[in-house]
Parts: structure tokens; C-alpha cells; sequence
């Protein structure tokens, strides 16, 4: 097969998506005014932080399901933070260094111990939910006002940019320079390509796939502030499915799920489209099943493509 | 098992060719295997022993050439059809499912069935009943996991031999085997031979061939050189067909005398090194060699960081030197190029820029974040050094010829400057200007007083570039030969003779 349409085939998916969903919006009013557009860059913040911090352990070869029940464990930290009477930058802090530390310990088991990414993140998430049960006694914290300053926006001209779409696409663009442009990013892309090749080359493997946990723990701490912002609410069953919906975003970004290849603005641009997908969907009037239904049948179609261009390349 | 002396076979395989990527693995090769008859293929590391017997087990289609059994001539699509011709092929490593046990096994994918249920009273006895017939001791209810590895290939033998099997190939059978394991393989092989079944066996192993084998082929450079009776050959002069012609010495470009002693290792200890010493001067080349597990991988590994566990006393530039860690070893100064390219050294996932600036990244950058420009500019600079034929800087480095793909990860290194190279096999499977580029670089190198570790089974190789070669075996060093001592057909016979 030539070059140039090899490579329109392995994109396809994309470009059906976005043909798609263009199509759709078009035939829907009221789709392309500002006021919509700005609630789908909301709704899509919070999972949006969360698959920029996925995409660093996909890209590094890992996979990271306990992002919802960190997100509910750090919710629930927080709340009783807040409770105690802590400051609004002081709890940010703490929901930082709480997800931090939860996405550390994901990183030593599966660098350190070597245990599968697979099986220790589905651990973690029953122990961080669980955690996150006992730590709120059963009972939620509702009310929790201490990042209301996080849940307002500016006006530019007719349009009001809200502060958590904002923060979403600056953490994205900043970590997209990370991972192309710094030493660091670089070489999680070497340990997602080959690992003991990238360790013979003077990487220091066991190190970085720890920092890749890690850092989905940090984005899953920011994910929490604006959750929190937003909801004021932490229940032991907060974000549930969110890691899901993370991954999700990644695959129709285009980050392969083998490691090595992706980009960071492909995930935040798939989880965009999945949100205006989503949006599209009540839009038009569906019932809310039919968004859980469509968001399976686009991962899987991305999926499947990922794999079918992998074949191609390697004939 | 055919017991019936007219069903003998008679396997001709005629004028057999095949590429690969350009390079010529088999160049017509002729090969007769008859029933009741032990036919030893020897050659060196890449003279096309392995490439014939893919042919042979149907995993790779010759580019010309045929196959005939008994005058028919087949055609192998895939493994399957060669396995329907009745030939079984035993691997180095070989095929067994571990959790299982030795009955299971042996009944793989044809287990005797009750109803839907597996008969497994049935299957043990079957399982009994071939290995009585092979006279192996081993228990048919034991976890192939648990058995020592002269018995898993017991294990092997039967499974292959439970399916109608006439031809019977055994590669490097007796590499990972104690002497009275492989005594015992022998006197199984015999027993085969005399139920009629033609056995191909190949082995680097002379002595064990010359006990064994009844015929004797010798390959050099995907060329059949001949094949004699065994008795009417000797030892010495298959040494010597292996090797061909010597290579010119005086083809050498002279070398600068050596500089100061920069690495001192005494008693070196591992995995399967007993005690090795070795002293690397600057500007001096030093070869490594050996058969499969002599020592020569692990050293390699222990010099780079990349052992787990190591023995002894090592000093680099008349300080301890023990690094843990690959990137330990990088900072003071020693680089190591893998042999296995594809596993150990390309990042298939990206181009030729970032393969190879990788080892160079932190260098390139200030405060964690890379210049680009300089690191596209170190890119280029070793792009025109060394050649490489590349469509620009973002190809994918799987898409580059072999001989390409070595040039990035010697630049890699190259690019550091380091004091030390440890190179693996630094031209197996390269086309042969690439090969020669190599050489020339490694005389400059030298010129340039840096040290060279070359480890390679490339005789040829071995004689053109080192200053001092270490042949080793059993985890020691068996000798060590200089110019103009220091021949193709003297360090074969010091690999190959017990």
C-alpha cells in the first residue's frame, strides 16, 4: 500500500469521528453558540486533567485504573480538611500531595515490585474507594465551599470563559511540553517504545514508571479540586467510571494503549469529543443510556483501529 | 515410528536459497538425509545452519530451491505441512507448557477423549507407554516445570516422536546439557537411528559430532563446502572447512601501540563466569569470544550494569568499578551496544532523532528541558558520519535496513565519546559495506586511543579487528591468542575443542 493512504487508513477513525460529530452538531440547534460550547469545555475538564495524567502512564506502558476511586478517596480527604477548617489554597495543596502519594504507591508496585499495571491499579481502586468509605464514615460531606473560588470565570466580550475549562487546557498544553520537549517526556515515550532497550540507553526505568504513576496521581488531586468546585459534595461513591471515561478520551486521542506512541492534546482533543458527543446526545433529546452506549462503541471502533494499524505497519 | 526398513526416507533438499533483507543467508544448498543414518550439520554463527533448518521445519519459504522426500517433491507452507511430512524439529528452547505435566504435554492438542471429558487414565498410560519405549525414566504425572532441562527435552523428543515422525532435526541439542545428560541423549539418538529415522543434528560441538554423527556437512557463508563419511574426515580439517580461507592479516591497517592499562578485572564471577581476568589498555582492541554460555554475554553485562550479581574485582581507570545501573556505567565512560537489535536496543516506537540522541538527551538539555536544535544538529552531524541512509530524521528506525539501524545505536554511544565500547556482535545479519564501515570505525577508534571489547562469533571479524583475543569456556578463560598467532582456524579450535 502506498504511504500517504496508509497513513489516511490508520487515521480514519479520527476523521470519521469528527466527521461525525460535525454532521450531528450541524443538524442540531442552539449547538455552535458560546454558552454551549463553553459547558461541553466544563463538563469535559475534570476528565479531561484526568487523561492528560492517564496518558503519561499509557505512553509509558502502564494503565492506570483507580483514577475515580483516587479522585473519591482524595474528595473525601479534602472534605474533612475542609471541615477541620483548613484555607482554600492549603486544601488545593492537600489534594495535590494526597494524589500524589496514592499514584507513588500505584508506581512502586508496578515498577518496584513488578506487579501488573492491570491487576494493581484494580486493587488500589477497591482499597482507595473503600479507603474513601471508611475515611467519610458512610455519611457525605456536603457544602464543601473551600475551592468556590475555583467555580467562576471571565467574561471576554459575549463569551464566559470558566476558570475550570481554563485550568484544563493549560495543564494540557503544559504537559504536552513536558512530554515532548523535556528530557523527562522523551523518556517515557522510550519506556513505553522498549523498556530494556530505553534502560540500556542510560534510562532509569524502574524510577520513571513511578513518576508516570505518580503524575497521574497529581492530575487525579487537580481533577479533585475542580470536581469539588463544582459538586461541593464528597461521597464515597464519587466518580465512579471516571477512569473509564479517562482512558476512553486517550484511545480516541489517539494514545495506543502498547505504550510509546500519543499525544497529550490528542487525548484532551478526544475527551472534548467525546463530551460533545455526549452533549449531542441529550441534545437530541436520548435518553442517558444512550450516551453510556455510544461512548463503548466509540472506544472499541478506536481500539480496534489502533490494532488493525499496528498490523499494517508491521507487513 | 517406522520399523519397516522400506519405509527409510530419503530427504534431498536441492539448491536452496534465501535473503534476507538483502543479505544472502543460503546460496544453494545441497543436503541428502537418509533413514537410519546421524547427519551433523556444523558451520559457523551465520554460515545458514539456522536458515536451512527453518526451511526444513517450513517457517521460512526458500527464495529458489526444492524439497523432495523419497523423490516427491514437497512444498512447506507453514510449519503445519512440515510436520505432515512427518519431520519434527527440537529448538534450543524448547516447546513445553510448564504448569503441565509430562502426560499432558506429550497429549497436547490430541488428548484422549471421553465424551467431552479428557480421558486421563487413557493419557497416562499412552504417556507410559512411549516413554517406556524410549526407555526415559520420568514420571508422566511430574510438572514439566519442575523437570531438570536434559529431562524437559526428553519430554521434547517423545512429543515430537508420538506424531508420525521419519526426520528428526535437533539444533545446539546438547548446549544447555550436564556430559551424562547429553551421554544419555546420545544413546537415545542411536536407538532412533537404528528404528530407521534420519536425524539431522547440529551442533557447534565437534567432539560431539565426530562421536556421534555418521555423515558430516559443513556450511560456510550459506554455502555448502561438502559432506564426507565421518570416518574418512578428521576434527582438524572440519575446523578447517568451517573457516575457509584465511583472511589476508596484512588487509590490517597497523595499530598504534597500546596506551595505559584503563580496565583491570580479576576473578570475575557470575552466572556462568568461574573466575576471569582481563586487562583492557587504551587504544587496544579485545576480543571476547565463545560458545553459547561460555561467559563472554555475562561479562559484558557485568561491565555495563546490566548483571544482577557479580564476583570479583573490577577497576576502571584505577578505581572500583561495580555499576548497578546501565546509565552508572555510561557516566564513567563505558558504552555497550547489544546484540539483539530489535529487543535490546532500537525504541521501535520512535524515529531515527530520538534512537539516537537518547543516551545523549541530558547533555543536550538545561533544566530538563531539551534544545532541539542541538539536539536535531548531534543527529545530523553522526547521520553523515556514519551514512546512514535514512528519508530524513523522523523515520522510524524499524523501517531502516539492519546495517541502518546498527549505525543509529553505535551513534548513540558514539556520541558520548566514550572511553570504553563493549560491542555485541557489532555486524551479525549487516550487509557487508556496512560491515566494512564498521571495521574502518573501529580502527579509529583505536587510533584514537579509545579501548574496544569486541565480543563476536565472527571469526573472520575477530582476526581483522583485535589486538588480543580471549577465547573462553566454562565460565574461563581457555586461551588467549595475539597476532600472528591469532588465526580464524586457531580460534575455532579453541571454542570448539574440549
Amino acid at each position: 500500500m502506498p504511504r500517504p493512504l496508509r497513513s489516511v487508513l490508520s487515521r480514519l477513525p479520527q476523521i470519521l469521528l469528527i466527521a461525525g460529530a460535525l454532521v450531528l452538531m450541524l443538524r442540531t440547534e442552539r449547538f455552535f453558540t458560546p454558552g454551549t460550547l463553553t459547558s461541553i469545555l466544563t463538563q469535559a475538564s475534570i476528565v479531561g486533567v484526568l487523561a492528560i495524567g492517564q496518558s503519561f502512564v499509557l505512553i509509558g506502558g502502564g494503565f492506570d485504573l483507580s483514577q475515580g476511586a483516587m479522585l473519591a478517596l482524595t474528595a473525601a480527604t479534602v472534605g474533612r480538611l475542609s471541615e477541620a477548617g483548613w484555607s482554600g489554597p492549603a486544601c488545593i495543596a492537600a489534594a495535590l500531595a494526597v494524589g500524589l502519594a496514592l499514584g507513588a504507591i500505584n508506581g512502586f508496585f508496578v515498577s518496584v515490585v513488578r506487579t501488573n499495571p492491570f491487576v494493581t491499579t484494580l486493587s488500589t481502586l477497591l482499597i482507595f474507594r473503600g479507603a474513601a468509605f471508611i475515611a467519610l464514615g458512610g455519611r457525605p460531606i456536603s457544602n464543601i465551599r473551600v475551592f468556590q473560588a475555583v467555580d467562576s470565570g471571565f467574561q471576554i466580550g459575549s463569551t464566559y470563559i470558566p476558570y475550570r475549562g481554563l485550568v484544563f487546557l493549560a495543564v494540557a498544553l503544559a504537559a504536552w511540553l513536558v512530554l515532548r520537549r523535556s528530557v523527562f517526556g522523551q523518556h517515557v515515550y522510550a519506556l513505553g517504545g522498549n523498556a530494556d532497550a530505553a534502560r540500556l540507553a542510560g534510562v532509569r526505568t524502574v524510577r520513571l514508571r513511578t513518576w508516570t504513576f505518580a503524575l497521574s496521581g497529581l492530575a487525579t488531586g487537580l481533577a479533585t479540586v475542580l470536581f469539588l468546585s463544582w459538586l461541593r459534595v464528597s461521597k464515597p461513591d464519587t466518580a465512579v467510571g471516571y477512569e473509564f471515561d479517562s482512558i476512553a478520551a486517550c484511545v480516541v486521542g489517539g494514545v495506543s494503549l502498547q505504550g510509546g506512541r500519543g499525544s497529550v492534546l490528542g487525548a484532551a482533543a478526544g475527551c472534548l469529543l467525546l463530551q460533545a458527543l455526549r452533549t449531542q446526545i441529550t441534545m437530541s433529546g436520548f435518553p442517558e443510556e444512550y450516551r453510556t452506549f455510544v461512548t463503548g462503541l466509540v472506544i472499541l471502533i478506536f481500539a480496534a483501529a489502533d490494532a488493525l494499524a499496528r498490523r499494517n505497519e508491521r507487513g | 515410528m517406522p520399523q519397516d526398513p522400506h519405509e527409510l526416507r530419503r530427504v534431498s533438499l536441492n539448491g536452496l536459497t534465501r535473503s534476507f533483507s538483502g543479505v544472502r543467508a543460503l546460496k544453494g544448498v545441497d543436503l541428502e538425509l537418509r533413514g537410519g543414518e546421524i547427519h551433523a550439520l556444523c558451520g559457523e554463527n551465520g554460515a545458514g545452519k539456522s536458515t536451512l533448518i527453518q526451511i526444513l521445519g517450513g517457517v521460512v519459504r526458500p527464495d529458489s530451491g526444492s524439497i523432495a522426500i523419497d523423490g516427491r517433491p514437497v512444498r512447506f507452507a507453514n510449519p503445519a505441512s512440515a510436520i505432515a511430512e512427518g519431520i519434527a524439529i527440537i529448538h534450543q528452547e524448547l516447546s513445553l507448557v510448564d504448569p503441565f505435566t509430562v502426560a499432558e504435554n506429550l497429549a497436547l492438542g490430541a488428548e484422549p477423549r471421553f465424551g467431552p471429558w479428557i480421558d486421563r487414565r487413557a493419557m497416562a498410560r499412552e504417556a507410559r507407554r512411549r516413554l517406556d519405549e524410549l526407555g526415559f525414566a520420568l514420571d508422566p504425572d511430574a510438572h514439566v516445570g519442575t523437570l531438570a532441562i536434559g529431562q524437559r527435552q526428553q519430554v521434547e523428543i517423545a512429543k515430537a516422536l508420538g506424531r508420525d515422525v521419519r526426520v528428526l532435526v535437533l539444533d545446539e541439542p546438547t548446549a544447555a546439557l550436564s556430559r551424562a545428560e547429553a551421554e544419555r541423549l546420545f544413546a537415545v539418538l542411536r536407538d532412533l537411528r537404528a528404528r530407521g529415522l534420519a536425524i539431522l543434528y547440529v551442533s557447534h560441538h565437534l567432539e560431539e559430532v565426530f562421536a556421534i554423527a555418521d555423515r558430516i556437512t559443513v556450511l560456510r557463508d550459506g554455502s555448502r563446502v561438502g559432506s564426507w563419511p565421518t570416518p574418512e574426515t578428521t576434527l582438524g580439517e572440519v575446523v578447517a572447512h568451517m573457516v575457509g580461507e584465511a583472511v589476508d592479516v596484512r588487509e590490517r591497517p597497523p595499530r598504534k601501540p597500546a596506551g595505559e592499562p584503563l580496565l583491570h578485572a580479576t576473578r570475575v564471577a557470575g552466572k556462568t563466569l568461574r573466575g576471569l581476568d582481563l586487562t583492557v589498555a587504551a587504544g587496544e582492541v579485545v576480543g571476547l569470544t565463545g560458545l553459547a554460555g561460555a561467559g563472554h554475554e555475562e561479562l559484558a553485562a557485568i561491565l555495563f550494569g546490566d548483571a544482577s550479581r557479580a564476583a570479583g574485582e573490577i577497576a576502571w581507570k584505577g578505581r572500583p568499578f561495580r555499576p548497578r545501573h546501565p546509565v552508572e556505567a555510561a557516566r564513567r565512560g563505558v558504552a555497550m551496544v547489544p546484540a539483539d537489535r530489535r529487543g535490546r536496543g532500537l525504541i521501535p516506537t520512535q524515529g531515527v532523532l530520538e534512537n539516537m540522541t537518547i543516551a545523549s538527551d541530558r547533555d543536550l538539555s538545561r533544566w530538563g528541558w531539551i534544545d532541539g536544535r542541538r539536539r536535531r544538529e548531534l543527529a545530523r552531524t553522526w547521520c553523515e558520519k556514519f551514512e546512514v541512509a535514512a528519508s530524513g530524521l523522523s523515520q522510524r528506525v524499524l523501517t531502516l535496513s539492519g546495517g541502518n539501524q546498527q549505525k543509529v545505536l553505535l551513534a548513540r554511544w558514539a556520541a558520548r565519546n566514550p572511553e570504553l565500547f563493549i560491542l555485541n556482535e557489532p555486524t551479525r545479519g549487516i550487509d557487508v559495506k556496512t560491515r566494512e564501515a564498521i571495521h574502518r570505525w573501529v580502527d579509529e577508534l583505536a587510533d584514537a586511543g579509545r579501548s574496544v571489547l569486541l565480543i563476536t562469533s565472527d571469526t573472520q571479524e575477530m582476526v581483522r579487528l583485535a589486538d588480543r583475543c580471549l577465547v573462553l569456556r566454562e565460565g574461563r578463560v581457555a586461551k588467549v591468542l595475539e597476532p600472528p598467532a591469532l588465526t580464524e582456524h586457531a580460534v575455532v579450535a579453541a571454542m570448539v575443542e574440549g
